[in-house]
């Protein structure tokens, strides 16, 4: 059975060549983070709600952008009729599109995150925002993931564009949800960041789903016996 | 085309960078002595004299924009010599791991120094006395967290990750387009790109040490640290401007003569308005382009050698920019309440300051692990063109 360590080499190769694919993408989105993170930094409210707001927009571009133009678009522009020639295993190119997947999704969403989390400690906005802000990036992460699973395991860019569209109207009323939740609202104006067991738990759901939706598309990845 | 230089051609450089860090540090001691500086600096002391605003200003008109395009220049060198990878990797060592390092120590040093400050001086600054029932234990108030004066390195990592993000979205033509202008149409463009960041702060342009990138600060400094970017690529956009030293540095002087008297006599006053602020603001970005293109020009003139003395001087001037401001604060603190001269105090604080850096350096720097990322050129002092880049 064919695992990630099996053709290492290759799988880093194909890596690399997804990385060459979308680095200008990455490129505006990083400066584009690098500008907001800027606008959020100069904490007025106006400045610092409308950063989160191209925050989270950004976050959920970068991650529909790469999973379209990186999973999608090779099969439906028939490019992976070069990968057919490459000495790879369907094992090696899904473990491939899975890492660079996640890897250039990661990067750049830590970033951001990390971005956003040391505006808010240094900034006059309150730091009781911090779970919100930690649970909402979570949620996009997760949304991102499902439709990353529905572009590895389907190909199909109609489906994906659906679970995009679901996890996005999904986004707003989890965002809705939080905010009505009293654990949640009633700390949003505390001083430092209020970790009850409803963020914690609702935090914990979100990893675990993350891990689920991840192993799960691995597992089912390995079972691939061939590129159709 | 792209013209090579030779790293050995860049000994102005080093040398003109070590100078602006070591400038730091009587930047810094002046403005304890400064009238204007008196309502915000910490260690601001009875004894003041206006020579040091005149002085201090000059000098903060184009220090930063003169390290930012040495940055910019070395960067590109270091880029093409190494590729991104090692590059990224030297970033990482001597910029990244340095702050991420120092910037713990010199908070609690700070903090240490202040209430060194509070109890030993008589006649507190007004900063002094403010931050004082911060510092009172259970205070609701903090005090702000702040990157201090390491906030060049702080954006200087954002610096490189938007060179990347340029390196890959701009072509070359880009830059051969704006090189093809006429020099004094360049200037003049340069001029008009350095004014909106200038405006949307007060001046003098105040340091940007929040924990989060300022904008206008990575607009203007950016601007600066894209042209020695491509001066490095292009010798010639720096050459062309050689003629036109001698009227840079007076229209440089002139502008800073015009800048000056606007500035409030008081800087936390209210600064000028309306005509009188875009006079302000575009004798501050004139100002500061003027000087910056004057200081690497008569460098490349008369500084472009290399002995011991300056290889010194480069090796020792990042360390000693690091860690001077709380040895600095706390020697002025020690002379707050002496009835010596402003000028006494200004000699006797610069000269304590030096000497303790520059011990700290041979005690705790040469001999010990901090030497691979602040003297790696130790124990090859005599090799003449070491690129003295790698300690930026």
């Amino acid at each position: 059975m064919s695992n990630i360590f099996s053709n290492a080499r290759m799988i880093k190769l194909l890596i690399g060549k997804d990385w060459q694919l979308v680095k200008k993408s990455l490129a505006a989105y990083l400066a584009g983070g690098v500008l907001v993170i800027g606008l959020m930094g100069m904490a007025t409210p106006l400045l610092f709600n409308t950063g989160a707001i191209l925050m989270i927009t950004l976050m959920i571009v970068i991650g529909a952008r790469s999973a379209i133009e990186l999973v999608i678009n090779e099969k439906k522009d028939q490019t992976l009729a070069f990968v057919l020639s490459l000495p790879v295993t369907p094992q090696d190119y899904a473990w491939a599109k899975l890492g660079a997947n996640l890897l250039l999704y990661l990067v750049p969403w830590l970033l951001l995150v990390l971005g956003m989390l040391a505006v808010i400690v240094s900034s006059p906005v309150y730091n009781g925002v911090i779970p919100l802000v930690v649970l909402v990036s979570v949620f996009i992460l997760l949304s991102y993931c499902c439709y990353l699973a529905t572009a590895l395991l389907t190909y199909s860019e109609g489906y994906t564009t659906a679970v995009m569209i679901i996890t996005n109207l999904l986004l707003n009323g989890f965002i809705i949800w939080l905010l009505r939740m009293p654990a949640i609202h009633l700390t949003l104006e505390a001083p430092t960041a209020s970790w009850n067991s409803t963020s914690l738990g609702l935090l914990t759901g979100g990893i675990t789903l993350i891990i689920i939706v991840l192993l799960g598309t691995a597992a089912l990845q390995q079972r691939k016996t061939s590129f159709l | 085309m792209m013209t090579e230089p030779k790293p050995g051609r860049f000994a102005y450089l080093d040398n003109l960078r070590a100078v602006a860090m070591l400038a730091g540090l009587l930047f810094h001691a002046a403005l304890a002595y400064s009238p204007k500086a008196h309502g915000f600096w910490l260690s601001a002391d009875p004894a003041q004299y206006p020579l040091f605003d005149v002085l201090a200003w000059a000098s903060h008109l184009f220090r930063m924009p003169l390290f930012f395009f040495i940055a910019g220049f070395f960067t590109a060198l270091l880029w093409q010599k190494a590729g991104g990878v090692a590059f990224a990797k030297n970033r990482l060592q001597r910029v990244a791991l340095p702050l991420l390092l120092f910037l713990p120590l010199l908070t609690l040093a700070m903090h240490a120094v202040i209430h060194v400050g509070l109890s030993v001086v008589e006649q507190p600054s007004a900063l002094l006395q403010l931050i004082k029932p911060m510092l009172v234990a259970g205070s609701q108030t903090r005090l702000p967290l702040s990157t201090m004066h390491l906030w060049f390195l702080y954006h200087l990592l954002f610096l490189y990750v938007l060179t990347y993000c340029a390196r890959v979205l701009l072509s070359d033509a880009l830059q051969k387009h704006l090189l093809a202008l006429k020099s004094r149409s360049l200037l003049l463009l340069l001029l008009c790109l350095l004014l909106p960041p200038l405006w949307l702060v007060p001046a003098p342009v105040p340091a940007p040490d929040w924990i989060f990138p300022a904008l206008w600060a990575l607009w203007f400094y950016g601007l600066f640290f894209a042209c020695g970017y491509v001066v490095y690529h292009h010798a010639g956009a720096l050459a062309r401007y050689d003629a036109d030293r001698r009227l840079l540095l007076m229209l440089g002087a002139l502008s800073y003569a015009v800048f000056y008297l606007l500035l409030p006599a008081d800087l936390l006053a209210a600064q000028p308005l309306g005509w009188a602020k875009l006079l302000m603001t575009l004798c501050e970005a004139s100002g500061a382009l003027c000087w910056t293109l004057a200081a690497l020009l008569y460098a490349k003139r008369y500084l472009n050698r290399s002995n011991k003395v300056l290889r010194y001087l480069s090796a020792v001037s990042y360390w000693v920019y690091l860690v001077h401001l709380p040895l600095l604060f706390l020697l002025q603190f020690g002379l707050t309440d002496l009835s010596w001269p402003a000028g006494v105090k200004y000699l006797a604080a610069v000269l304590l300051t030096l000497s303790g850096c520059l011990l700290s350096y041979h005690l705790l720097v040469v001999p010990t692990v901090l030497g691979k990322l602040f003297a790696p050129n130790q124990g090859r002092a005599d090799s003449p063109d070491k690129p003295l880049h790698k300690l930026l």
